[in-house]
């Protein structure tokens, strides 16, 4: 046990005894989290509140070392690479160190382009991506474990799962709710621009508003941001039934998908679909998909709206969105982008707006591709040989 | 001379040209009518997704009806040389090329009507149905890809049939050769697929047959 | 005098059984030249040859002037051409394919069209295919001659058509006999001869001869065939090409009689030479 000296704020000065031996501060950045600790404010507290304090943060010291000391080993017994981008560090197998070395600073960028100064919460502690067999490395609780690599991957695939992973290390960070309604990993929307997918997300939800089965999502689609509000569930719902669906699509349901379930042969299936009765098609899609009701819009869309969040917010905006207990998805957006929900919800839209797909019937390289070949066969043909025999 | 030459195909192709006109015509108006009610242009729940689908579907009629039509032109072209073993028109005071010329301009111009005769009909099925929020007709565009795929066929169909037996035997080879090789590999248990590698060349961009792929559609987003 | 058709050292092959060999074909201009051989012989061949339907592997070609094939178009352009089988468009009606036909030839003539088509007595509102083989043979005629040929190459014209257009006789050679200048006989991608009808009908005799010793010493003429006699007159019977009288004082000499000299026709002189040149 050591001997702290501190004091206490209160103008007192105790000591405590400690038989641990004092850390050398600058030895090992594992002393982060004891810093933080230790810079927390002290209040006044009794000797005995105050040695249990000091014994926590022993505890915790030792257990950060001793992790130190298992990376540490780790690393210099398998032969691991460590690859860092500013605070940003990767572990990788040597059969794939170049492209990671290629790799590393592309993702980075990316993540610091997303999350922006909050980008600090990628490097809180390496990702190890292993490419052949399991190494006592991937079970060190110091190390964030990546999915396995195969060392015939590109740059481009490896920047992609990195990002993502980076996604998922951040993503422990929010709770359960906010986890549940975004569906996915919050990077998700970034590795589709940088891919440049034609399917990928601004398009899709388009494309998705559009097309809705629901009546909150077409109308929110006509360009009333309140139905976004709701398709989005910035809310809570109390009944989704009622609020993202009209009779008509009940009905319509019911006519066109309700036979393949069986729904046939219920007593609310011929006044529903032949006699227009609202009541039963209502009674019928309750009985049958209460508590599993399609939501309006894919979590595509609610990926989407949290990056424009974070858009809107700048600097610290992830770390708002972490931070924040919010009673409603609508607050923890509205505390990422520093903004009110609506505002966001309206720049949603109107990026979504923008992103309308071109048509896939014709594109000017299949029309061009097209003519050209019409005339390289013509002139094949005209080649056509006098000699038949 | 190219009226001549025209009038001659014609002949030889107005038995399918003119049932494949009519069709050409027909398909965007049935399609429509298939996806959504005419008579009830309020498109509702599902309504919408399902006309996409059903838009799409109708995809494979049109590329399959420009590719027939195609196919029935170079036929007519080229049918009354082959049954006479080319000697009359080898006996006409023609250069080969300028001959070969003429018969596919005459096939482009028999073409026409039934691409025309499409985009009629994709004009008046887009006009007939009221299009939900977000939904767009393209005609226009469904038409042209419907032109440029007839013509594509036609082309193809028209340069194999103006070589000679041998060469007709040449193409029997490669694609025997293919399926050989495809067979040899996967027995062998080899991951490639030399038949699906071309198939898939020929079909992609910038292949000659990619305008055959794809999405063809008449109303989308 | 200028020849319309000229061939040196042509060469053809076709598979491993069919060959034309060194052919030196020569056709006066103003001629007409009948073209003599059994089936198979390559005349359809040689014809096609001319025209540049199928390709020479040597040897040169000069139709009215202009090699063959560099110069094919002009030379198809002043060439009517009735091949062996029809090879027009066999859906369309007669009207159309006069039409047709008459759209490539500069040289076309309507008029001369219109006057064979009633005199053939073909009706333009049928169609190819519903015609016999003779009207077909008598349209393709019509389409030939009212293009104004320079040259006209006719395959096989007679084939299938009727007596009285042949008028009388239903052997070709004799019509050979009666229409051509000239005679080129073909056997086996080989030219076995060529000269002038009267050439080939006067220098050819039978010859009976008694007292003939074996073997024959530097006659005048081309022996082409000694067989014994009939039985019904006494000696040998000879056949024989570039008879003249003098050659009488010949058989003197050479210790045998001739007792009588007979006049051959066109067809049996026509098999004495394919018979002469199988033999060799």
């Amino acid at each position: 046990m050591s001997d702290f000296q501190v004091g206490n704020g209160c103008g007192q000065r105790t000591e405590a005894t400690s038989s641990s031996t004092g850390p050398p501060v600058a030895r090992s950045s594992l002393l982060l989290p004891l810093l933080l600790l230790v810079a927390t404010p002290i209040e006044c507290q009794t000797a005995a509140e105050y040695q249990v304090r000091v014994d926590s943060l022993r505890d915790e010291w030792q257990q950060r070392r001793s992790e130190f000391h298992s990376l540490a080993s780790a690393l210099l017994s398998d032969g691991i690479d460590t690859i860092k981008a500013g605070p940003f560090t990767i572990l990788t197998d040597e059969p794939i160190a170049d492209v990671m070395k290629q790799a590393v600073p592309l993702a980075w960028e990316a993540v610091r382009e997303t999350l922006r100064s909050d980008s600090m919460l990628a490097a809180a502690r390496p990702i190890y991506f292993p490419t052949g067999g399991s190494r006592p490395i991937s079970s060190s609780p110091a190390v964030a474990a990546g999915p396995w690599i195969g060392d015939s991957a590109d740059v481009e695939d490896v920047v992609n799962r990195i990002i993502l992973t980076v996604g998922s290390e951040v993503g422990t960070l929010l709770d359960d709710g906010t986890r549940l309604w975004l569906g996915a990993n919050i990077m998700s929307p970034t590795v589709a621009r940088r891919s440049g997918w034609s399917g990928s997300y601004l398009p899709s939800v388009y494309v998705e508003l559009a097309t809705s089965g629901s009546a909150v999502g077409r109308t929110c689609f006509a360009g009333d941001l309140t139905a976004c509000r709701a398709a989005l569930e910035l809310d809570p719902v109390s009944d989704p039934i009622a609020e993202w669906y009209d009779t008509q699509d009940l009905r319509r349901f019911i006519e066109r998908a309700g036979m393949s379930r069986g729904w046939g042969s219920t007593e609310e299936w011929i006044p529903c679909v032949q006699e227009s009765d609202d009541t039963a098609c209502d009674r019928l899609f309750r009985a049958r998909l209460e508590g599993s009701v399609l939501h309006p819009v894919s979590p595509m869309a609610h990926q989407t709206l949290a990056a424009t969040a974070l858009q809107m917010g700048g600097d610290g905006a992830y770390g708002r969105m972490v931070q924040t207990v919010a009673p409603t998805v609508a607050d923890w957006i509205a505390a990422a982008a520093a903004a009110p929900a609506d505002s966001v919800v309206a720049r949603w839209y109107s990026n979504v707006m923008a992103a309308r797909p071109a048509p896939t019937t014709l594109t000017a390289a299949t029309g061009w591709s097209a003519l050209v070949w019409i005339v390289v066969l013509a002139a094949i043909a005209t080649r056509s040989t006098r000699w038949r025999s | 001379m190219f009226k001549v030459i025209l009038q001659s195909h014609w002949s030889w192709s107005k038995l399918l040209l003119g049932p494949g006109t009519v069709a050409a015509f027909a398909l965007p108006i049935l399609a429509v009518q298939e996806a959504g009610s005419l008579s009830d242009p309020q498109l509702s729940a599902w309504g919408t997704a399902g006309l996409l689908h059903e838009m799409e579907q109708w995809g494979t009629w049109y590329a399959a009806l420009a590719a027939a039509l195609g196919l029935a032109v170079a036929t007519g072209a080229w049918g009354s040389d082959h049954r006479g073993g080319h000697v009359y028109a080898l006996s006409l005071p023609l250069e080969r090329w300028r001959y070969v010329l003429l018969r596919y301009g005459s096939g482009v111009v028999l073409l026409a009507a039934p691409i025309v005769f499409f985009w009629l009909g994709a004009l008046l099925a887009a006009a007939a149905i009221e299009l939900p929020n977000g939904l767009h007709a393209y005609p226009t565009a469904l038409a042209t890809r419907f032109g440029l795929a007839a013509l594509v066929a036609f082309s193809v169909f028209f340069a194999i049939s103006a070589g000679t037996a041998r060469t007709a035997g040449y193409i029997l080879v490669a694609v025997g050769g293919l399926l050989a090789a495809k067979l040899l590999l996967s027995a062998a248990g080899a991951a490639f697929d030399p038949l699906a590698f071309v198939i898939d060349r020929l079909t992609s961009w910038p292949g000659p047959l990619q305008v055959f792929t794809g999405r063809w559609m008449l109303i989308d987003v | 005098m200028s020849n319309a058709i000229e061939t040196r050292g042509l060469e053809y092959r076709l598979g491993k059984s069919f060959e034309i060999r060194d052919l030196a074909l020569n056709v006066p201009e103003g001629s007409i030249y009948g073209f003599l051989g059994p089936n198979g012989a390559g005349k359809t061949t040689t014809i096609q040859l001319l025209l540049a339907m199928r390709r020479a592997k040597a040897g040169s070609i000069t139709v009215l002037g202009k090699p063959v094939p560099q110069e094919i178009t002009a030379v198809l352009a002043r060439t009517g051409y009735v091949p062996e089988r029809p090879h027009v468009d066999p859906g369309l009606k007669i009207e159309e394919a006069t039409q047709f036909h008459g759209a490539f030839y500069p040289s076309w003539d309507a008029a001369v069209a219109d006057s064979l088509l009633i005199q053939f007595d073909l009706d333009r509102t049928r169609r190819i295919k519903r015609l016999s083989k003779g009207e077909t043979g008598k349209f393709l005629m019509v389409l030939a001659l009212a293009q104004r040929p320079d040259l006209l190459v006719l395959d096989e014209p007679t084939d299938g058509l009727d007596p009285v257009v042949r008028r009388e006789s239903s052997h070709l050679v004799h019509e050979v006999e009666r229409t051509c200048d000239w005679i080129g006989v073909m056997d086996k991608g080989r030219l076995v001869a060529e000269m002038t009808t009267d050439s080939f009908k006067s220098g050819i005799k039978r010859l009976r001869v008694a007292g003939a010793p074996a073997t024959i010493a530097d006659p005048p003429f081309v022996l082409l065939s000694r067989q014994p006699g009939d039985g019904i007159s006494e000696g040998e019977l000879w056949v024989v090409r570039g008879w003249q009288a003098p050659m009488r004082d010949y058989f003197e000499s050479a210790g045998a009689r001739l007792t009588e000299v007979m006049d051959l026709d066109l067809e049996d002189g026509f098999v004495e030479l394919l018979r002469t040149a199988r033999s060799r």
